[in-house]
């Protein structure tokens, strides 16, 4: 796995392979993208794109069983739950008593598994069906029950800067903005608020983790998420819809692997004017002015 | 204790003794997923996932909203009325 890693790493004389490992709560990952396992047209392209995608860690959902009409098929035989960490979802809860019962369900069913993910949930609380955005009062109603049940909770929300830090203070493991609404595929809608959520989360705890969570729709959507200072980066649709959501999952990888990189070699500052690249000094050829 | 849950009608059926019973002191009605369902008394949480063929390790189970542990299963008699809820993981992201 991740055999570009090991490879372009001997020529780097730096330790950035430490940095891509993405700690949250108790838990460390060995990649920073963490992948959706929804919406794949089968078991076995889910299965191939999680390879491709490099994450150890991907969410599922809690819903009910099918009776009698079972193909035989559950989605726990293509995740090899022994490699990924599982990340229960709240996904399809509109109120907090939902979403705090879901997240015990799921759980309880990781607990079966002996799964390390047991004892964490993507928690969210929906508002409303269209937008899928985020009902902020539930989400911290749902988030405070959750921690005081023990949870370690990342909490999706919107890119208000203050809602975030309202979920930080209630316990949240990790607060995860939306770079734009859920399956939309519009990237980041609005950078600096994320930049002003990753100050204000980060001032007195520079390790806090921040995850954007949901609006990815390319690979340099997450490459601007990372170099923007985000920690990790969870999605779904813009690989399982992708055409060929294998090579998809791989470039998301890639880009993961170099916004992180740009984001810790620090960029260049923005200028209105153009800088030369090469020398004034010594130049044989007269200026316009 | 139910009643006439079976729609049966009692007058008519056989006596066969003095030790008989109505139909109904040994069927319940529960309610599993979302549907009504009659099962015999003394069915346990582990008969239900058996009979459906629902993989145990993969699942979770409520019972009127208390999750059910899974060392419990083959002990846990459902009661008339109760709420029965299995739930698995899926896709999602």
């Amino acid at each position: 796995m991740m055999s570009e890693s090991t490879t372009s790493s001997s020529d780097l004389n730096c330790d950035w392979k430490l940095d891509q490992t993405l700690t949250v709560g108790s838990h460390t990952l060995r990649s920073r993208l963490i992948v959706g396992t929804g919406k794949y047209d089968t078991n076995q392209l889910m299965k191939d794109s999680l390879v491709a995608s490099g994450s150890d860690c991907v969410t599922v959902a809690v819903r009910r069983e099918k009776m009698y009409t079972r193909e035989g098929e559950n989605i726990l035989d293509f995740i090899d739950w022994e490699r990924y960490t599982l990340l229960p979802n709240t996904a399809g809860c509109f109120n907090a008593k939902d979403a705090v019962r879901v997240a015990r369900l799921g759980r309880e069913i990781l607990r079966g598994l002996e799964n390390p993910g047991e004892n964490w949930v993507k928690l969210e609380v929906l508002g409303d069906t269209k937008t899928l955005l985020p009902d902020p009062l539930a989400t911290l109603e749902a988030c405070k029950e959750l921690v005081a049940d023990g949870f370690e909770v990342l909490c999706y929300t919107s890119d208000d800067p203050i809602m975030a830090m309202r979920l930080k203070d209630a316990g949240a493991a990790s607060v995860m903005p939306a770079g734009s609404p859920i399956g939309s595929g519009q990237g980041i809608l609005n950078p600096n608020n994320l930049r002003i959520i990753l100050e204000y989360l980060k001032s007195d705890d520079p390790n806090y983790p921040v995850i954007v969570d949901a609006g990815v729709g390319t690979a340099s959507d997450v490459a601007v998420a990372f170099e923007l200072g985000a920690d990790g980066v969870l999605l779904n649709t813009a690989i399982a819809h992708a055409k060929d959501p294998v090579a998809m999952a791989r470039a998301m990888h890639h880009a993961a692997l170099a916004g992180r990189l740009a984001y810790t070699a620090g960029r260049i500052p923005k200028k209105l004017y153009a800088t030369a690249s090469s020398p004034e000094d010594g130049v044989i050829t007269s200026r316009p002015w | 204790m139910a009643t006439g849950s079976l729609g049966v009608d009692h007058a008519s059926m056989p006596v066969q003794g003095k030790f008989e019973r109505s139909i109904d002191d040994l069927m319940l009605e529960i309610e599993f997923n979302g549907a009504k369902r009659q099962v015999p008394v003394g069915t346990t949480i582990l008969d239900l996932l058996q009979e459906s063929r629902i993989e145990t390790r993969f699942c979770a189970v409520e019972s009127n909203l208390d999750i059910v542990p899974k060392s419990h299963y083959g002990s846990h008699q459902v009661q008339s009325g109760d709420k029965i809820e299995v739930v698995t993981l899926v896709g999602g992201g």
